[in-house]
């Protein structure tokens, strides 16, 4: 389907867009495409059933600048249109949680407003999700400080796991779990808590953004005769096109394709239709999510990303053009290209040093080894623990940082001791669990039969010790309009992100180096 | 436990060679913390057992034939001193590795980089690929098999106590459920072993029998998913009393069997 569209891209010449796009190759580029960017907008809510024509190009203000969004299949009547308007039960539209302005996800800054706005009443806020556990006060902040401080959503996982999830699900979950400190109050709840009528595992995510995803799921992308590296297992099976699939959608990979992923929000975000959903109603919000594109588009001090000359990787543009199947881990087709063009020994101005400090922090995030050490679903799995390589080996995804293979591993932002700057877990206002692996099982390569975690990840899943905590990254576009950064919102700014990282990897970035990564993320 | 870059200096590993008459080919068998030493280059992963240093092997990825062991636990070495010296240690070449499974804090050992201490040539260093795109290049899968049938044997091997798939034995796997589907087998005859191994101090070690249970485990799911004929009858034996260990090839008693025998014309 997406070769299909790439064709229509490249001889759409309806829109000046397509036309200039269609200039460029279909293998990496290697430069900007001429396209007159256009004039920025300041942040907004897009608020559900609107109906508004979403333009085929935007360019929409936040903190460091503004992002673009690039519709390759031209401007999008919004009116009808499953994404946008509210097709549930409680007023949610997808683009409630997955807003333009954020990068297609949801930053705590609208958060915020929306709540002053709405005086807590929108439907963001509903109780099933948009609050730390369904049976509180609606209406008070303390019932929503999950989502109103840190952007994070409920996500219920029934425990033990249902079946239709993993097919190579343990038959018996290898662990048991308790509860060890629930401050949200769900967990322990007697309604939606573990020891429920439906027992039930409540952890609490990020929003993922729904843009570049031809990054994360191409359908001409054939992973047959793989398998999950992981745990030597065969990966499982889109029924669509009867090609394996390398879970890569989700934080925990529950969802194999788009079309299960679309079924999952309708039925726990939305609350409606059961989870049914007409062909025509997915066909049309899959095409809409596989054809936007985002990244930032000017940066304050930097200037714009998208002007001839500038490196080939920024903006949008790139993006709706690049190709999505390629290893950026190698100098043929860095994930990120090169920056070459912003290198600069004496700058002259303010933008020059920027630029030339982005090109020095790509440079860091592609060449400078770092000792990757207890990384589990990387280290354990035959690489070796520790592992001397650069932040590429992990985002590997030409264009887009996220990973291709089965990625899913545990960096350990959820962990004992590696969870934000050797926070004590039990201060967290995330819930806190003891999974203690049983005698028979295998242990957690890393954290041994006793594993204290915010969120047992793709483990809730497969019942396997060696999951536990093990997540999947995304895309690392648009940063700079959807803080706060990891799964579990941890990271609150891009500083933070790379200060973990420092502490986390021994790395040892002097104050310029650190800088020049904040900035090198910032304009992504 | 985070790991602590302890300099703590092992012994000078330049002297001891000197000391020690190497025999090659000699055998030799222990249980260990690996020691990782760092180079310009990748680093080289070591393991110290009765004052002597030894080199086990050099980081890689996945797509390798050897993988080299994790700081954080215990490893299990068994080979033959091949007699060189490599980055500092006496190499073991051939080599098995087994990550023991138990964390083991006390192994959290990384030596800096010395002049003089240098690793073998690496195909992937420690930065991004050259040339090359980032996995090994995807061999050509092998024909499908053709008639005439025989009776056939795979094998997959497993690390000591451990029921993971490494990668090059995912395609074992695949290519023994083709040949049951393609011969429409009549049988699956399936052995799963429990190993051991005899160290060169003379001490036994017998692979926990959990590590059967779930190698059994592995092999029924991928069964589950593998759409076999319907008349193919299949049988799981797995060794109860671990294979007697020889000191010698006990790196080859840890395995799954499959006897496939093809439907009879
Ligand atoms: C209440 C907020 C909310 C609503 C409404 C919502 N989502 Fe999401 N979406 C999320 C969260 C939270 C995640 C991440 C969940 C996780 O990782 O476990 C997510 C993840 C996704 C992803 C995965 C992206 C990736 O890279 O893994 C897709 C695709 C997606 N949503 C599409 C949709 C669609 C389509 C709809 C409407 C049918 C929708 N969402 C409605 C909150 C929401
Ligand atoms: C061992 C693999 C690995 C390495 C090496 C690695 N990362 Fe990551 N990275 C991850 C995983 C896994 C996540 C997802 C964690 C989560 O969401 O909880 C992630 C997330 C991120 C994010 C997340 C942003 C978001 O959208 O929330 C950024 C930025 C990032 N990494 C930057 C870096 C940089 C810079 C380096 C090098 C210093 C690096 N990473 C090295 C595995 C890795």
């Amino acid at each position: 389907m997406n070769k299909q569209k790439n064709t229509k891209l490249r001889t759409g010449a309806g829109s000046l867009l397509a036309a200039a796009l269609a200039g460029i190759s279909a293998v990496a580029t290697a430069a900007q495409p001429a396209v007159q960017p256009p004039a920025a907008q300041d942040a907004f809510w897009w608020r559900p059933g609107s109906g508004e024509t979403m333009p085929a190009q935007m360019a929409i203000r936040n903190a460091n600048g503004a992002l673009g969004i690039v519709n390759a299949d031209g401007a999008v009547n919004t009116r009808g249109h499953p994404f946008f308007e509210p097709i549930g039960a409680n007023g949610r539209a997808c683009v409630t949680c997955h807003q333009p302005s954020d990068g297609f996800s949801l930053s705590l800054k609208t958060v915020t407003e929306r709540w002053a706005e709405s005086g807590g009443k929108d439907p963001l806020f509903a109780m099933v999700d948009g609050a730390n556990c369904p049976n509180l006060p609606p209406a008070d902040p303390a019932s929503h400080s999950m989502l109103l401080e840190h952007g994070l959503i409920r996500v219920a996982m029934p425990w033990p796991y249902k079946k239709q999830f993993d097919a190579f699900a343990a038959r018996e979950p290898e662990f048991t779990i308790e509860v060890v400190k629930d401050p949200a109050g769900c967990n322990l709840d007697a309604e939606y808590g573990l020891k429920s009528a439906n027992p039930t595992i409540s952890v609490y995510r990020r929003v993922r953004p729904t843009t570049n995803l031809r990054y994360v799921v191409d359908p001409s992308y054939d992973l047959s005769g793989r398998f999950n590296n992981k745990t030597g297992v065969p990966l499982p099976v889109d029924p669509a096109t009867g090609k394996h699939t390398g879970l890569p959608i989700m934080s925990d990979g529950r969802a194999d394709t788009l079309e299960v992923q679309m079924q999952d929000a309708i039925r726990n975000h939305m609350q409606g239709m059961n989870g049914e959903l007409t062909d025509e109603v997915i066909a049309q919000i899959k095409d809409y999510e596989s054809q936007v594109y985002s990244a930032q588009i000017s940066h304050n001090v930097g200037g714009s990303l998208v002007e001839t000359g500038a490196p080939p990787a920024l903006g949008p543009y790139a993006l709706a053009s690049g190709r999505s199947i390629i290893n950026g881990n190698n100098w043929r087709s860095p994930t990120f290209m090169t920056f070459e063009a912003w290198e600069k020994d004496k700058p002259a101005n303010d933008r020059e040093a920027f630029r030339a400090s982005v090109a020095r922090g790509n440079q860091i995030f592609l060449e400078r080894p770092i000792w990757i050490s207890e990384v589990t679903g990387f280290n354990s799995i035959g690489m070796g623990n520790p592992y001397k390589r650069t932040c590429v080996i992990c985002h590997s995804v030409h264009m887009t940082g996220n990973d291709f293979a089965p990625g899913v591993m545990d960096l350990g932002v959820n962990n004992e001791p590696w969870a934000n700057a050797g926070e004590v877990l039990e201060n967290s206002h995330l819930p806190l669990f003891k999974l203690t692996c049983k005698p028979e099982a295998r242990p957690h390569p890393f954290a041994g039969r006793e594993v204290y975690t915010h969120d047992p990840g793709r483990a809730l899943l497969t019942g396997l010790c060696h999951d536990i905590g093990s997540l999947v990254m995304q895309p690392m576009r648009g940063m700079s309009a959807r803080a706060p950064y990891f799964s579990n919102g941890s990271a609150k700014d891009i500083a933070a992100v790379v200060d973990y990282y420092n502490a986390r990897f021994t790395m040892e970035l002097t104050d310029q180096e650190r800088e020049d990564l904040i900035n090198f993320l910032s304009v992504l | 436990m985070p790991m602590t870059m302890a300099r703590t200096s092992l012994l000078v590993t330049a002297m001891l060679v000197g000391h020690f008459a190497v025999a090659e080919g000699e055998r030799i068998s222990f249980v260990a913390c690996p020691v990782v030493r760092d180079t310009a280059t990748v680093p080289c992963f070591l393991a110290d057992n009765a004052g002597t240093t030894y080199y086990l092997g050099i980081q890689q990825d996945i797509g390798a034939d050897w993988f080299p062991p994790q700081l954080n636990h215990k490893v299990l070495v068994e080979g033959y001193l091949s007699g060189d010296t490599v980055c500092g240690g006496l190499e073991i070449k051939p080599i098995a590795t087994s990550v023991l499974p138990t964390v083991d804090p006390a192994c959290n050992t990384i030596l800096p980089a010395e002049p003089g201490i240098v690793a073998p040539h690496a195909e992937r260093g420690a930065g991004p690929n050259g040339e090359v795109p980032g996995s090994a290049p995807r061999r050509a899968p092998p024909p499908p098999p053709e008639p005439p049938f025989a009776v056939k044997e795979f094998s997959l091997s497993f690390t000591f106590d451990d029921d993971g798939l490494i990668a090059r034995e995912f395609g074992v796997l695949a290519r023994a459920i083709e040949y049951a589907k393609v011969s429409k087998a009549s049988a699956i005859d399936i052995v799963i072993s429990r190993g051991s191994a005899k160290l060169s101090s003379g001490e036994v070690i017998n692979e926990d029998p959990s590590a059967v249970m779930r190698r059994e485990r592995l092999i029924r799911r991928w069964l589950a998913v593998a759409e076999l004929p319907t008349a193919t009858r299949v049988s799981i034996k797995p060794m109860g009393e671990p294979l007697p260990a020889d000191g010698r090839t006990d790196e080859n008693n840890r395995y799954i069997k499959l006897t496939i025998t093809p439907e009879k014309r």
